[in-house]
């Protein structure tokens, strides 16, 4: 956790999943709800404003850790201070000459893409559709091929190819439901200082929606991961007697968490929201319940996000060993 | 229901990461880990579990004075991206140690050493 490299990975992986996850809330969720419930002009501008701060500052972030990455990593490598791995080549060879530095590359140009996007004005609906799909794709792409700096970029043959698309896939899920998180806590708050009659049922109808964006996500993060479990097996020893494993399981924990309070949203409380707003309750409890509960969902994504951080640096399950322990396995 | 279907699922999920996350380890080398050869080899050649950067990826070959005999900057095979080899000199009988440090492409680094033996 003092490990700046670690740092620099968490921070670049929740900034990375906000800008993807804010961007598919705005398109899949919020948008649509504006212009079947004709919102109030205020909130729609409100909404804007604020999720639009949220993907500016979560891309300057992320701009700024996947730096940080890539020098920490350098003088890692080269066994140098961060100076010495940039005057020195390390930290040239490292961005021009490994999958590593290829994919970095790749991600900056994406970012440049997504900037460029979200700078421009559409000046017909049909061009602000276009821009608004450009930035969904863009953004997916941004969070998916961190997928491939790890460690399924690494495995051999075409089970790697099979390895890293399931883990893209992981990481575009994990992306569009934790990411977007802020995005509904900030969609249902401002529902109480409004003065519109439909105002329950706009924050209903963007629960639901996005109730149904984290289906699909829950689905694609199990089914991605039975890809993994396909490809190795007989580590479930390791689940308990590494530190590796303890973590693996503690965010399996965090996972099933999550899933439940999703599913005591989606099951118990959105039917609540629709009688509570035909009882005359304008300050529905049950929209209170859905937004305390995304809070304590995005709590516990942090925590998600931690150990994903940290298990990309330590020795996985198996393989713990000394410093400069040789690594043979002489069959 | 569905979500207690997504919920029987979960261990299988944990079994799969667990190991997915391997660092690139020695598989097999040639010669052999700690083999005794009759006849002088061209080159060491190391087979490894992850793929590897050659950029960051070497190996040195000491005879038993602690002098290098191999030929420099070792190769990442192009067809097999996890075979790592480095030409020799033309070895004379005795113990020879080889030295690994490889960077596996999800950056990370593995190091280790083995000896081999040509003739008696």
């Amino acid at each position: 956790m003092g490990d700046p490299l670690v740092v620099a990975r968490i921070t670049h992986l929740i900034a990375s999943a906000l800008v993807a996850g804010t961007i598919l809330f705005v398109h899949f969720v919020a948008e649509p709800v504006f212009r079947q419930k004709s919102a109030p002009p205020a909130l729609v501008a409100w909404f804007g404003a604020r999720t639009a701060s949220l993907v500016w500052v979560s891309l300057a972030v992320a701009l700024a850790s996947g730096t940080a990455w890539l020098l920490i990593l350098a003088a890692k490598i080269g066994g140098q201070s961060i100076a010495d791995a940039l005057t020195t080549d390390t930290a040239s060879v490292l961005l021009t000459e490994t999958t590593f530095g290829l994919i970095w590359q790749v991600r900056l140009v994406l970012a440049a893409l997504l900037t460029a996007g979200l700078l421009l004005r559409a000046r017909t609906p049909a061009g602000a559709r276009l821009l608004g799909w450009f930035a969904v794709i863009v953004s997916a792409c941004l969070v998916g091929s961190l997928a491939f700096v790890g460690h399924a970029g690494a495995t051999p043959g075409s089970a790697g190819t099979l390895h890293a698309a399931a883990d893209c896939l992981h990481a575009i899920a994990a992306g569009a439901w934790l990411g977007g998180l802020p995005a509904l806590v900030l969609f249902i708050r401002p529902q109480r200082s409004m003065s519109n009659d439909d105002d329950p049922m706009i924050a209903a109808d963007a629960v639901r929606r996005f109730s149904t964006l984290g289906i699909a996500a829950v689905g694609t993060l199990v089914a991605s991961g039975a890809v993994n479990a396909w490809f190795l097996a007989g580590s479930i020893d390791a689940l308990i007697q590494t530190d590796y494993g303890r973590l693996l399981s503690a965010k399996l924990a965090l996972f099933l968490a999550m899933v439940c309070l999703a599913a005591v949203n989606r099951l118990r409380l959105m039917p609540r929201v629709a009688a509570d707003n035909s009882s005359a309750d304008r300050d529905s409890h049950a929209i209170r319940a859905i937004r305390r509960h995304a809070l304590i969902e995005l709590a516990l994504g942090l925590g998600v996000f931690i150990i994903v951080g940290i298990l990309g640096t330590i020795p996985p399950g198996g393989h713990v060993h000394e410093p400069g322990h040789d690594h043979l396995h002489t069959d | 229901m569905r979500h207690i279907f997504m919920i029987a699922l979960v261990p299988a999920l944990v079994a799969g990461a667990t190991s997915a996350h391997a660092h690139a380890t020695l598989a097999t080398a040639s010669p052999a880990v700690g083999s005794a050869v009759p006849t002088a080899p061209r080159a060491v050649s190391l087979s490894f579990t992850e793929k590897l950067e050659p950029a960051f990826s070497t190996i040195q070959v000491l005879n038993s004075a602690g002098a290098r005999v191999d030929q420099g900057k070792a190769q990442v095979d192009r067809a097999n991206p996890t075979v790592l080899k480095v030409g020799l000199t033309p070895l004379p009988p005795g113990t020879y140690k080889v030295q690994w440090r490889v960077l596996s492409v999800d950056t990370h680094t593995t190091e280790g050493s083995f000896s081999f033996r040509v003739g008696q």
